[in-house]
């Protein structure tokens, strides 16, 4: 094998499990999730060259995979129906409080996908405004806002689940 | 739930035990393989006819077809095919008290061919409409809205609007048939009971059917572009409202049709020189100019970024904002920041007539 190639196979290898929960995070299901880092890993290979020169390769790839995620959204293959109880359609252990880990999971699933993705860097990859804006590719104020967005969603979505009242504000 | 809570839930979810992977590193090895051989011989037909394309069509919105009204339907007005970006479908009419739309710092709503959203805000509490043209958004059989990106099921049948069916969904949502084939999605922020009670329910309800659509006030920007290459088109703007009037906050330029499977996109977005809220990168770039002005490229993983700090008043940003073929090149990014013409921070002064 040529060195680039043995790089990319260890570098994947070692990196394969954190790529499927940020791609699941983002996909909510698997399969989806594995589609998504497979796109990713292709992507990468195309670049690898670049990417192996750069001193973080994990945000590289990470960029790779938000925005592919956030590119194929928008193709019509990607736009599956989440019917209603499909949060447990992979059948997968969840382990303690399984309805909270698939209640956040449904609230995640319903808000739009750039949002979603800038919540999930923001307290997913623990990524401040201006990574994040970086990886998403916009500015610092659209972060902001998405961030700000997606919060609200979220906590209208979860808090009748989780005891809380309506935030007024 | 605070953020720390969300950050809690998210890590659980995370670690959910994962079903063996699918994942196919020979076939990523050997596509990727493919991929770098064209993007080599595309990179080199780019360079050939960069000169070519900055003289090309001028830039106009990524649907011919927006805000044409299809054939119009028996059952009320129908709703164009694609919405033109430039110009808003829909805005809010009567809204519950405290509630308000943009202003600076305020709400930002995005306009596109496929969805338009709508924000209103009271304190934290955020109020969104989301409007589909015909055909993004359906209520089938199995009882699901499945809009564009995201998909809720419906809990049980609403009040008409405007004698339109209506339906409530599960995630604190009321949705509609505004026009023939074409829904509407009012996100509410007040979640127990839902469906809603008494005042809060005639509240949900009044701002359906406040909603006013068609409306025509084109969105106003503090630049305007001259010329763009031809494969670059308009896609999607966001925006905010300012004495009742849209103005651009992020334009975004793509290479191909939102549908399309591989599109690269570019955001262009701005802020007066004289405001503090972003600025431009001093480490690791790159030193250019724009038009004889001083600006930074910046080169950093995945991102192709050029940024002039003060050009006329204004700071101003593009980015690419995709990764697919053709490859990132900080050629483009100059090239569209080469057909902006800056008019400055004074909103009065901004035009509608942003393709010239």
């Amino acid at each position: 094998m040529s060195g680039p190639r043995v790089d990319y196979v260890e570098y994947v290898e070692g990196r394969l499990a954190s790529l499927r929960r940020l791609a699941y995070l983002l996909c909510q299901d698997w399969h989806g999730a594995d589609d998504l880092v497979q796109a990713t890993l292709t992507r990468l290979y195309t670049y690898w060259p670049r990417a192996a020169r750069m001193d973080n390769i994990d945000a590289y790839v990470r960029t790779i995979l938000v925005r592919t995620f956030l590119s194929e959204r928008r193709s019509p293959w990607f736009r599956r129906v989440l019917l209603p109880g499909s949060a447990q359609a992979d059948g997968v252990a969840i382990g303690a409080d399984p309805d909270a880990v698939l209640d956040v999971r449904e609230a995640l699933a319903a808000i739009p996908p750039r949002q979603r993705a800038t919540l999930v860097l923001r307290f997913y990859c623990d990524l401040d405004v201006g990574q994040s804006a970086a990886v998403l590719g916009c500015s610092a104020g659209t972060v902001k806002s998405q961030t700000s967005k997606g919060l609200a969603a979220m906590r209208r979505m979860l808090e009748p689940a989780w005891g809380g009242g309506p935030d007024r504000g | 739930m605070d953020e720390a809570g969300l950050q809690t839930l998210l890590s659980r979810l995370a670690d959910t035990e994962p079903p063996p992977a699918r994942i196919d590193l020979a076939a990523a090895i050997t596509r990727g393989r493919r991929r770098r051989r064209v993007r080599t011989g595309v990179s080199v037909l780019l360079a050939a006819g960069a000169v070519a394309a900055v003289v090309a069509a001028l830039l106009v919105p990524a649907q011919p077809s927006a805000q044409r009204p299809d054939q119009q339907p028996a059952g009320g007005p129908a709703a164009p095919s694609r919405f033109n970006s430039l110009v808003p479908y829909a805005e809010f009419g009567w809204l519950p008290p405290g509630f308000q739309v943009g202003g600076r710092g305020g709400t930002i709503s995005r306009s596109g061919p496929e969805q338009l959203l709508l924000d209103a805000f009271s304190g934290s509490n955020i109020l969104q409409l989301f409007v589909y043209p015909p055909g993004i958004c359906h209520v089938g059989r199995a009882e699901v809205c499945s809009a564009y990106d995201s998909s809720q099921p419906v809990l049980s049948r609403a009040p008409d609007v405007h004698g339109h069916r209506a339906y409530w969904l599960r995630t604190a949502s009321l949705t509609w048939e505004y026009a023939p084939g074409a829904w509407s999605v009012l996100s509410w922020p007040v979640i127990s009971p839902w469906p809603p009670a008494g005042s809060e329910r005639a509240a949900v309800l009044r701002v359906a059917a406040g909603l006013r659509y068609g409306q025509t006030a084109p969105i106003r920007f503090p630049y305007w572009i001259s010329g763009l290459a031809a494969q670059w088109r308009v896609s999607n703007v966001d925006y905010t409202l300012l004495a009742g009037r849209p103005v651009a906050q992020t334009l975004e330029v793509s290479n191909g049709p939102s549908g399309a499977a591989h599109v690269d996109s570019i955001y262009i977005d701005f802020t007066p020189a004289a405001h503090s809220d972003w600025s431009c990168p001093a480490e690791g770039v790159q030193h250019v100019t724009v038009d004889g002005v001083a600006a930074v490229l910046e080169d950093s993983p995945g991102t192709d970024r050029v940024c002039i700090p003060d050009w006329g008043g204004l700071r101003l940003s593009v980015m690419t904002a995709f990764m697919e073929l053709p490859p990132p090149n900080p050629a483009d990014v100059l090239t569209v920041a080469r057909t902006l013409h800056p008019i400055g921070p004074d909103p009065t002064h901004w035009t509608a007539d942003l393709l010239r």
